[in-house]
């Protein structure tokens, strides 16, 4: 499997680098703004990442073509999710790290809130890919795009929404009214996500035939 | 022992059926599949390398079942699909960091020397190859992890003559080693007819014949003669006709022909054009 991950690294090289920039550029204007939309873009983006690389192996015939390689189907999926959770720990990186700075800027250090954001990323940012791929596996990228893009739709307006609300509302002080409980209870569920789509996915792509 | 084993397989899907396929193709030998489009070889190569199922029959690759371990099967298997389907932006330096990633026994020397000798840029991207150029990429990765069976499908399309002499010449060179097999497909059946052993052919899913090419050649020949003689003849011995203004040209079986008429020898390429017009 570690040949298909290469091969995935050198297409995002390849084709996100501009993903990358926008995502850092949303990252650095986090530090100076209280949007929720710039703070969770970059994980918005971790799962744009995976389904843009199998448009690009649709693209070139690869989808058909991996099937000459001594790859297993659920190989193939598996890659995708690796790639999802790696760009997801990049992107939740990125967030800590200017979350981080935008604290001691402000001079509001509130730790509690700072790692109740950095538990409940996960979750929010496995929710978009765990709904795509197992469309896209199912369908392909040009029929999972409309879903893709109903998904992307909702989040973002949820996001704009909160970013609307938060001129009125502090991100820190409504964490904080959350429970305890919420977190490892998000981070479960993020979890069993991300089994059940895999699982999914996997059951669904055995079954299509390319 | 066998390097490929077709028995009874049948696929149907949209409109097409591939009946009841058989089809055994010996160690140390290659067998060309000729078809016209969609006459089932993409089809048949599919369901060899188990990336679609099959609705009936059994395939077993040197010796394995194509259901069971498919994946330790592959990688004794080198594969040029129609399409040689490499992202566009990567180069052939990375193409080999990710076989050998791949295959347990890809060896960096024998692919650098199927780049040198196939004239293939390293660090040009694939978007940027040409058609010919891509296959030839194709069959360097086939061919860098010691496979002992070949799957060609249309692999000598887009070459020019030169390359596709030398590259028909590497295939029969591969297979000088008795536990190597070879099983390509293709629309040029001169390049066929240059090195099989075995031909078959398939028509509208159907297989029409599956024979060693010398027996072919031997037991088949154009039979130039009048349309009346031509009803005289056994019907079972023909296998095909074309009929003009200037009599009847029929593939017949020799043996089956009174001595003393005019038969010549017919090429590979006859053979299957007379009898796939014969079957529609």
């Amino acid at each position: 499997m570690k040949g298909l991950i290469l091969k995935d690294f050198y297409m995002a090289m390849k084709y996100c680098r501009v993903y990358l920039a926008i995502t850092i550029i949303f990252a650095i204007a986090s530090i100076y703004g209280n949007s929720t939309f710039f703070l969770f873009y970059p994980v918005l983006m971790a799962g744009i990442i995976p389904v843009n690389l199998i448009s690009y192996d649709e693209k070139s015939k690869w989808n058909v073509y991996v099937g000459a390689f001594p790859y297993t189907h659920r190989e193939f999926v598996s890659v995708k999710y690796i790639v999802t959770l790696i760009f997801l720990g990049i992107g939740i990186g990125l967030i800590a790290i200017v979350q981080a700075i935008h604290m001691f800027i402000s001079g509001d250090v509130d730790w509690n809130s700072y790692f109740t954001i950095l538990s409940i990323l996960p979750a929010l940012g496995l929710i978009p890919p765990c709904i795509l791929l197992p469309t896209v596996f199912k369908f392909g990228v040009e029929k999972g795009r409309i879903v893709y893009f109903a998904v992307i739709l909702a989040v973002c307006g949820t996001f704009g929404a909160l970013g609307a609300l938060s001129l009125d509302i502090n991100t820190g002080q409504l964490l904080s009214n959350i429970g305890s409980w919420l977190i490892p209870a998000a981070l479960g569920l993020g979890g069993l996500l991300l089994v059940a789509s895999w699982n999914l996915s996997t059951y669904l792509y055995q079954r299509r035939e390319i | 022992m066998n390097a490929l084993e077709i028995k009874g397989l049948t696929k149907s899907y949209g409109g097409f059926t591939l009946e009841h396929i058989n089809l055994v193709l010996p160690c140390g030998c290659i067998m060309g599949l000729i078809g016209e489009n969609g006459a089932g070889k993409s089809t048949t190569i599919r369901l060899i390398l188990d990336m679609i199922r099959g609705d009936s029959g059994s395939i077993t690759i040197l010796g394995k079942d194509n259901q069971d371990e498919m994946r330790a099967t592959k990688e004794d298997i080198g594969v040029v699909l129609d399409e040689v389907g490499f992202p566009e932006c990567l180069t052939a330096r990375q193409v080999h960091n990710i076989m050998r990633n791949t295959y347990q026994r890809w060896d960096e020397n024998v692919y650098i020397a199927y780049l040198n000798k196939l004239d293939i840029p390293r660090d040009r991207e694939f978007k940027d190859f040409s058609r010919g150029m891509k296959m030839k990429l194709g069959i360097a990765v086939a061919m860098s992890h010691h496979p002992k069976l070949l799957i060609l499908d249309e692999a000598t399309n887009g070459l020019d003559p030169v390359v596709r002499d030398e590259v028909l010449d590497m295939f029969s060179e591969f297979t000088r080693d008795e536990t190597h097999a070879v099983l390509i497909s293709s629309h040029i059946v001169s390049d066929l007819e240059k090195i099989c052993d075995y031909i078959a052919f398939l028509h509208k899913g159907k297989l029409l014949l599956c024979e060693e090419k010398d027996v072919l050649l031997e037991q088949y020949g154009i039979l130039h003669c009048t349309a009346e003689q031509l009803r005289e003849l056994n019907p079972a011995a023909i296998r095909g006709k074309k009929e003009s203004a200037y009599g009847v040209e029929a593939i017949v079986q020799r043996d089956a022909i009174p001595p003393g008429m005019n038969i010549s020898p017919v090429s590979i390429e006859e053979l299957f054009v007379f009898m796939a017009k014969e079957a529609k």
